[in-house]
């Protein structure tokens, strides 16, 4: 298993378009990845459990992922992160 | 059900008047009622497959949506249809429903619903409201999923309803209470919506009794329990007592017994005392309102709300569409005039294939503005008008003029459709009147001008009101400065009428404060040629109009303007005329009833 701490950086947080960019990107994968806020863990090919972790501008989200291809989710992640969900 | 719930008295907003008594239905968010049927153990993996053929269905759906929108707005705005159909395929949450079905043997209409209804909730309660916005697109999907599996995909469940009932909602909206409105809705209990929300002017003119401003979490009552909504007296009760009943039974003869003595006064010219013809006119929303209009003697419609046809759908209608409904009221209402308003989109009359969503800015985006930006989709309305003028007695009216320059334009939009439709071979009545709403107070301060170029004017009194006070009427907190009597407004009215009489065009008043007989009463005496209500209060406002002479009207108009105060105006009327008024028996103003 790996995982890594990302901040959430876009202004309007992880509402429903980057849930759907999430859910996108995590589900050509086979890991399992898991978003945790706080003591809440969601599923990350589930948009409506990640919509429901409610994470805002600046929240912190440890990110893990289990599996064959758990590096390469992980990076995409990584990106999809610092792209700030690709919602330009 | 539980018949020991206790009897409960809430009360609310009279927002239509008239007394229901009947049992409830409670019309939930999510649009449907859904019942809970179980499901025969050997049945349960076709129950499952059932609720995955509409999943799947309902996502080629949004997908259809998603690429028109794409196509005609954009591909950001379309992207927002992604997550819709990533939550039909959100296989967590649905697996979590299959199991529902397969372990406690549930429908699956009753298992999505409940478990959709679980996450609507944690969206509603998630910090910071975060989450809020978005509770629409969950609903939106939900109900779509289950209008698929109660209508289309074996229909056992389709919750019609078969006998007459009151409805209790959080909210409704209009094309959701068009639903409704097979003479099976008694009555209408509301949380949200004051008296000129649109669902309130909708229900007076289905003459369905409502009131609105009950708490939905009040509402402790199951489907098919007694209520009485009390629609004069703004109150509504759950689970009454014998004695409330027969009180009520007594309430609604009486309610009955005076519209059925109105009803006499229908085939009566509205003429004053002394001989002066006052048009009375309906405001309409809905082509079915057709039947409303002619059993309350209207002369016409002074205001047909176009939007309509445009609210709660994902696309535009067609110019056909528009032209069956435009030429249902043409044709038979004739000769009797129909004048009909281009779309007024936008405030709380969000459009979305034109961008114009719950934007709450009533100076925004919005009406007009959007029409003359969208000059495609406004002549497809444009064409539709004139086509239907073919078949009777049509004006064409513009909402929201704020200056001449639009009005101009749009003419000119509509002149760009005459010919095409000339061209085409088509018919329209070449002498079609097109008409400027004032509602706007930069309009007013040059209604002269537009005067000349138009063929009538129609004041539009909510928006005038509220733009000339500054005040949204929306926000509660300013809304007690929202006031109709105030002296500017009036006399705003005033130079309006005079403008329009310069230049010999006829003025009309179609807002709600045309309904009021007071204010009525000083807009004869100022001189307005049409009053343009719901359909429900033209009876009482004949009785008044010939139970009043202009000469007076006049006089008091006079006196009233001068007047500096709304509060001063408003006691100077009811001195003056509420006596007259209580012994005409009329409702409004009167607190009768």
């Amino acid at each position: 298993m790996v995982s890594k701490e990302l901040k959430v950086t876009t202004e309007a947080g992880i509402h429903a378009r980057p849930a759907a960019a999430v859910v996108e990107t995590c589900s050509r994968f086979q890991s399992r990845i898991s978003f945790i806020k706080g003591d809440i863990r969601a599923n990350a090919k589930s948009i409506m459990n990640i919509m429901l972790l409610a994470a805002e501008y600046g929240a912190d989200i440890l990110v893990e992922a289990e599996g064959p291809d758990e590096a390469e989710a992980l990076g995409a992640v990584e990106r999809l992160f610092a792209e700030k969900f690709r919602q330009e | 059900m539980d018949g020991s719930s206790p009897r409960k008295v809430l009360r609310g907003i009279p927002v239509s008047s008239g007394i229901a008594i009947g049992p409830a239905y409670l019309f939930h968010p999510q649009k449907r009622e859904i019942s809970r049927h179980p499901v025969a153990p050997e049945n349960v993996e076709q129950e499952v497959a059932r609720l995955k053929r509409a999943l799947e269905r309902a996502r080629k759906d949004i997908q259809g949506i998603r690429d028109r929108i794409a196509g005609a707005v954009g591909e950001y705005e379309a992207r927002i249809f992604d997550s819709h159909v990533l939550i039909l395929r959100d296989e967590e949450i649905m697996g979590t429903i299959y199991s529902d079905i397969r372990e406690n043997l549930n429908n699956a209409e009753y298992a999505f619903y409940r478990r959709m209804n679980q996450i609507s909730d944690r969206f509603d309660q998630a910090a910071g409201g975060f989450l809020k916005e978005h509770l629409i697109d969950l609903r939106d999907v939900a109900s779509r999923v289950i209008d698929i599996l109660t209508l289309s995909d074996g229909g056992k469940d389709a919750p019609e309803i078969h006998h007459p009932v009151v409805l209790l909602a959080r909210t409704v909206t209009p094309s959701e209470l068009a639903q409704f409105t097979t003479g099976n809705t008694l009555g209408i209990c509301l949380e949200t919506g004051g008296k000129t929300s649109h669902v309130a002017i909708l229900a007076r003119s289905l003459e369905i009794p409502a009131v609105s401003g009950i708490p939905w979490k009040e509402l402790s009552l199951e489907p098919g329990q007694m209520v009485i909504v009390d629609g004069n007296a703004g109150q509504v009760i759950l689970n009454p007592s014998l004695r409330d009943i027969k009180e009520h039974e007594g309430r609604r003869a009486a309610h009955w017994a005076h519209e059925q003595d109105l009803a006499g006064l229908r085939d009566i010219e509205p003429v004053t005392s002394d001989g002066k013809y006052i048009s009375l006119a309906a405001n309409v929303e809905l082509p079915l309102e057709v039947e409303s209009v002619l059993r309350h003697g209207a002369d016409g419609v002074g205001l047909y709300r176009s939007e309509f046809l445009f609210l709660g759908r994902e696309d535009m209608p067609s110019e056909e569409e528009q032209y069956q409904a435009y030429r249902h009221l043409a044709h038979h209402l004739a000769p009797r005039h129909v004048t009909i308003r281009t779309l007024d989109a936008g405030g709380d009359k969000p459009v979305p294939a034109l961008q114009v969503d719950d934007e709450r800015d009533p100076m925004g985006w919005r009406s007009i503005r959007v029409s003359l930006r969208n000059p495609a989709i406004f002549k497809v309305q444009l064409r539709a008008i004139l086509r239907a003028s073919a078949a009777g007695n049509v004006r064409l009216m513009f909402p929201m003029i704020s200056n001449l320059q639009e009005f101009r334009e749009a003419k000119r939009l509509t002149e760009q459709a005459r010919e095409e439709l000339r061209a085409q071979g088509l018919p329209f009545d070449e002498n079609l009147e097109i008409g400027c709403m004032i509602e706007v107070p930069s309009a007013v301060l040059m209604a002269k001008e537009i005067a000349r170029e138009a063929d009538f004017f129609s004041i539009g009194t909510n928006d005038l009101a509220q733009f000339t006070l500054a005040v949204d009427r929306s926000n509660e907190r300013v809304s007690d400065l929202y006031e109709p009597h105030s002296p500017a407004v009036l006399r705003q009215i005033q130079m309006v009428v005079e403008a329009a009489r310069s230049q010999g065009i006829p003025v009309g008043v179609c807002g709600e404060m045309a309904a009021d007989p007071y204010l009525a009463l000083l807009f004869i005496g100022m001189g307005v040629d049409e009053l343009s209500m719901s359909p429900g209060g033209l009876l009482e406002m004949k009785r008044m109009t010939r139970a009043i002479s202009y000469e007076d009207a006049r006089r008091s108009a006079r006196e009233a303007l001068r007047l500096g105060t709304a509060t001063e105006i408003h006691q100077w009327l009811e001195d003056k005329f509420r006596d007259l008024f209580v012994r005409l028996g009329l409702r409004r103003g009167t607190g009768a009833g």
